[in-house]
């Protein structure tokens, strides 16, 4: 990321079925963000999730996450304020994601001056499967906070 | 890390408690080890693995001999060059083909740029923290900012060359049988050549950095394996060999390897024909059998900081990796110096039928492709043998050699001995098969 622009990342993998979600975001918000604002799929790894962000002024993360809550829930937090809590867990086939690299990056003085994570509660993380029903439903919704908010 | 302590009834007339520890902490991927002490004495490890594996293999059978390189690229978020790489050149080989020249060098400045970002994270986000004390990579950057800089310029290097070479960082798409889809322009690699200039630095810095790190003394008796090649450290080509003798085509890989299945991980566990015993591949096996392949300077480096021409101290292997990241940014520059584009960027490669054979060196170790393909070079058959399966056998051994040493000491240190024992192989589960627990039987 280069310049004070606004980064979209959608965190996830697009094969694993609904931690495809943050990617399902991003993909659907490419081309309909105004100027100076840019879209992109990230797998969460903290090392090059800190160094996309690198220049940015504003930054929604999306991710699917496995609370416990209904699939298709929505959260939101500011990053810039507050730590994602520990029963929030963005889903990562890796055991170092998401909220380290929010962590490391608060610790190295990298975090962008704005920093949202919207979550989207998953249903199912199988292989090859496509979005659940209520987690599909909730991307769209999510689609449309986005383009509001950055309206 | 989840850790539920609890009681367990009376075994065997021996009082056994068990540990279980549901994720291990900074490995890649998820899965679970298995301790059982009785009366003070280790009993048995085992390494479960216990996510279904992926049918990549059956996956791939029916599809054009063209679409390997991209669909197994999708099995490693951390390794996808090695497997992109792996495919073309047994797909290569099925065909008869050999790619060569310019576009030789750029695949292998492309596998460049992997071995920098994916031994960077390991040696900063994921290892580090274990030699300096810390519980994490974020209370460690509380007191070393200056490291975790380091560290993120350098993999941002890597992954830079990834994204110019690949299309893209994660899941590249550029690269194809017979080369690339498009090859960079001079431009754009004179370009990442400032980037690399800085970068060569940072990794010198590593390297004497990872020399002052406290290295636990822990030696074992490897079988290295790795490829070797005539004149380069090896990354795309090579024979395999071991430090044992082995001398072999990489068509001969099944000759001298067995996968077996083990009842306790849905990964096959590999060892060595005929006697099953285990072996190691990555950066020590390749370093231990190709130290006088890299540049003087690199070697003088590695000497200064603390290595000799084979290390056989797992617990050292972070300084293999530093090793490894500095050629990588030395090897980049040398192959972007002298680069002309490519014309075509791709050669073309008939499909026959036929069986080929790739192996090259995966950060992790020796990756191992064959594919078999019919007339119209659709995949009949497939075998893809990732490098932390190979090395989970050896893993177990280090743990059987390790715990004994450390079994009077409270539970939670030999927790942490066994996972950062696992963490000196940077095994990436999610290639093994995928995800990782790890629970402490004691008696």
């Amino acid at each position: 990321m280069t310049g004070r622009g606004t980064l979209i990342v959608g965190v996830g993998n697009r094969d694993r079925g609904d931690d495809a979600v943050g990617c399902v975001v991003a993909a659907a918000l490419a081309g309909r963000v105004p100027a100076g604002v840019a879209c992109i799929d990230h797998d969460g790894e903290p090392l090059g999730l800190m160094a996309c962000w690198e220049g940015a002024a504003r930054v929604v993360l999306v991710d699917a996450v496995a609370s416990g809550a209904a699939p298709g829930h929505i959260v939101r937090y500011d990053l810039a304020r507050e730590p994602l809590p520990a029963d929030v867990a963005p889903c990562s086939t890796h055991a170092v994601g998401l909220p380290q690299a929010v962590e490391l990056a608060r610790v190295l003085g990298r975090l962008p001056p704005a920093i949202r994570f919207i979550g989207v509660e998953g249903a199912a993380f199988d292989a090859g499967r496509g979005l659940s029903p209520p987690v599909g439903e909730a991307a769209e919704a999510v689609v449309t906070e986005i383009l509001a908010g950055l309206g | 890390m989840g850790d539920d302590p609890q009681g367990d009834p009376q075994v065997g007339g021996t009082e056994t408690r068990t540990i279980k520890v549901d994720y291990l902490a900074r490995v890649e991927g998820e899965g679970a080890l298995y301790v059982r002490i009785r009366d003070g004495a280790l009993e048995d490890v085992k390494l479960k693995i216990f996510e279904p594996p992926r049918f990549f293999e059956g996956l791939l059978r029916g599809r054009a001999f063209t679409e390997a390189p991209d669909i197994t690229a999708r099995i490693c978020g951390i390794c996808p060059v090695a497997y992109q790489m792996s495919a073309v050149h047994a797909m290569e080989a099925a065909c008869g083909v050999t790619v060569d020249g310019p576009l030789r060098d750029l695949r292998r400045l492309f596998y460049c740029g992997e071995w920098i970002s994916s031994h960077t994270l390991h040696v900063y986000l994921l290892h580090a923290p274990d030699y300096l004390g810390y519980p994490s990579a974020i209370e460690m950057a509380k007191d070393h900012p200056d490291a975790f800089e380091r560290g993120l310029a350098l993999k941002k290097a890597g992954n830079d060359v990834m994204r110019l070479l690949g299309g893209r960082e994660i899941h590249p798409i550029n690269a194809c049988v017979g080369g690339f889809h498009r090859a960079p322009s001079r431009r754009e690699l004179s370009d990442l050549r400032e980037t690399l200039l800085r970068a060569r630095d940072l990794a010198r810095d590593t390297v004497r950095w990872t020399g002052t790190l406290d290295i636990p003394d822990f030696t074992q008796d490897y079988t290295f394996v790795s490829l070797r090649h005539a004149d380069e450290y090896p990354m795309n080509e090579g024979r395999i060999v071991s430090s044992t003798g082995l001398d072999i085509a990489v068509s001969a890989y099944d000759d001298h390897f067995e996968e077996r299945q083990v009842a306790h991980a849905t990964a096959l566990h590999c060892v060595m024909k005929p006697d099953g015993g285990s072996y190691l591949v990555g950066p020590m096996a390749r370093y231990a059998n190709n130290v006088d392949r890299l540049p003087p300077e690199i070697r003088e480096a590695a000497t200064a900081a603390g290595l000799g021409p084979v290390c056989t101290n797992p617990f050292r292997s972070i300084t293999v990796r530093a090793v490894e990241v500095l050629y990588a940014v030395t090897e980049a520059l040398r192959l972007i110096e002298g680069y002309r584009p490519p014309e075509p960027a791709a050669i073309p490669v008939p499909p026959r039928a036929g069986t080929g054979h790739g192996a090259t060196e995966a950060p992790r170790g020796l990756l191992y492709h064959r594919y078999s393909l019919d007339d119209d070079g659709l995949i009949t058959d497939c075998t893809i043998v990732p490098p932390t399966s190979q090395n989970q056998t050896r893993i177990e051994d280090d743990l059987r050699r390790l715990l004994p040493t450390c079994l009077d000491r409270p539970d939670d240190a030999v927790r942490d001995l066994a996972e950062q024992a696992i963490r000196n192989y940077d095994p990436c589960i999610s290639c093994a098969t995928h995800f990782l627990r790890l629970e402490v039987d004691r008696g």
